[in-house]
């Protein structure tokens, strides 16, 4: 084993994510290794005194007061009745330059992590001047959008060679990741691609 | 737990029951703050996103499938809020405070003791303290939950929204920024090098 497989072993260790196997071939390594003994002994320490830490906790009041904030928050919205979004609903009108953009776009997006594709879509709800909220929401919104948007990154996907590791599975729940892995810039021309072809 | 007795709430808050929909909130409410709270170590900034988590949540009712539990999508929004809301600060503050461990830690009390006597655990926790408030938002956040509220990777991911692997790599390169910064503190094994 490799010193940087072990290193990765001694911090799953620590949490607790080490099965039979993979804990005895990581002791075969340390018997052998005194660098990564010392690491390990170091993230022990580390362990240790964050655990040694009293948890936060915040004072009563200010969470009775956080509450009744709360409260008070949602019997307004729900007085107001028409939960509505403020952002114009956006219909899709699939452009050439969004598709080229998309397809771009998913290179980078290949090269983060890719999310449990069974999870439930979790819209991503920036802070709402951020500009990713209004795609967030609307692909949240619109079955149709977000299922164009989907398989346009689905498509690129595959064209990244990840056709096999794809197949079959839904990319809905990505969605929000997949904004979240682009940069501000791609976020803008994304939107003024979107707003291109789309009538509000 | 009670997050099954929470099902019939989900499907009122659903449907539209307002009532519903707060009294979940209510249960949740603590838990939730103490997730935020524990990523921004600001109770002002843990007000203010814990409100707007549930408002998020409130107002997105219909995407929730029900593939997780409610506590878990509650959970995540509020994570998703949190890390953007941390990745803005940061930006605001344009500092570049990510550097894969290279730099020495500075700040108060940095310097005060020799290093590598070690030290006693609570100065040593103040220390870890401070480097994790320099993790790039994303380990940050995953050492939070899976150290100081002690989830299991799997939980974990559920509330990340991403796989377990993801966890234990973000785990593993946590620990190795903070090792990195905190190596002139840490005693030293005996049988090292
Ligand atoms: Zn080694």
């Amino acid at each position: 084993m490799r010193c940087d497989k072990a290193e990765r072993l001694i911090s799953d260790g620590l949490d607790g994510a080490l099965g039979d196997s993979r804990r005895e071939r990581l002791d075969a390594h340390l018997a052998a290794c005194p660098r990564c003994r010392a690491y390990a002994d170091s993230l022990a320490q580390m362990q240790t005194a964050a655990k040694s830490v009293a948890p936060l906790s915040p004072e009563p009041e200010r969470m009775a007061r956080s509450l009744a904030r709360l409260q008070a928050g949602l019997r307004g919205a729900a007085a107001e009745k028409t939960v509505s979004v403020p952002f114009a609903r956006l219909r899709w009108a699939p452009a050439g330059a969004l598709a080229a953009l998309l397809v771009a776009a998913a290179g980078l997006y290949f090269a983060f992590l890719r999310p449990s594709p069974t999870a439930d879509f979790v819209p991503y709800f920036y802070s709402y001047s951020d500009s990713r909220s209004g795609l967030a929401i609307a692909l949240a919104e619109d079955e149709a959008l977000a299922s164009a948007f989907d398989s346009a990154i689905g498509e690129a996907l595959i064209e990244n060679g990840a056709s096999a590791v794809l197949a079959g599975e839904p990319l809905r729940a990505d969605a929000g990741r997949f904004l979240d892995s682009l940069t501000d810039d791609e976020i803008l021309l994304l939107e003024s691609a979107i707003q291109d072809g789309v009538s509000l | 737990m009670e997050e099954t007795a929470d099902d019939a709430l989900v499907e009122r808050a659903q449907a539209g029951d307002a009532n519903a929909f707060a009294e979940l909130a209510g249960r949740l409410h603590e838990r939730v703050y103490h997730t935020i709270l524990g990523m921004t170590r600001s109770p002002e900034d843990a007000d203010d996103l814990t409100q707007d988590a549930f408002m998020a949540a409130y107002r997105s009712l219909k995407s929730f499938r029900r593939k997780s539990s409610f506590y878990t999508w509650v959970h995540r929004i509020a994570v998703n809020l949190t890390l953007n809301h941390l990745k803005k600060k940061d930006r605001e503050r344009g500092r570049t405070p990510y550097d894969d461990g290279k730099a020495v830690l500075d700040g108060p009390g940095a310097a005060a003791s020799a290093p590598g006597n070690g030290e006693t655990g609570r100065e040593l926790a103040a220390r870890l303290e401070a480097a994790i408030g320099q993790l790039k938002p994303v380990y940050k956040a995953a050492f939070n939950l899976v150290v100081y509220e002690g989830m299991s990777h799997a939980r974990a991911a559920e509330v990340l929204g991403c796989s377990e692997k993801t966890v234990s790599w973000r785990m593993h390169k946590a620990r190795k920024m903070l090792q990195a910064r905190l190596q002139p503190y840490l005693t030293e094994a005996r049988d090292a090098m």
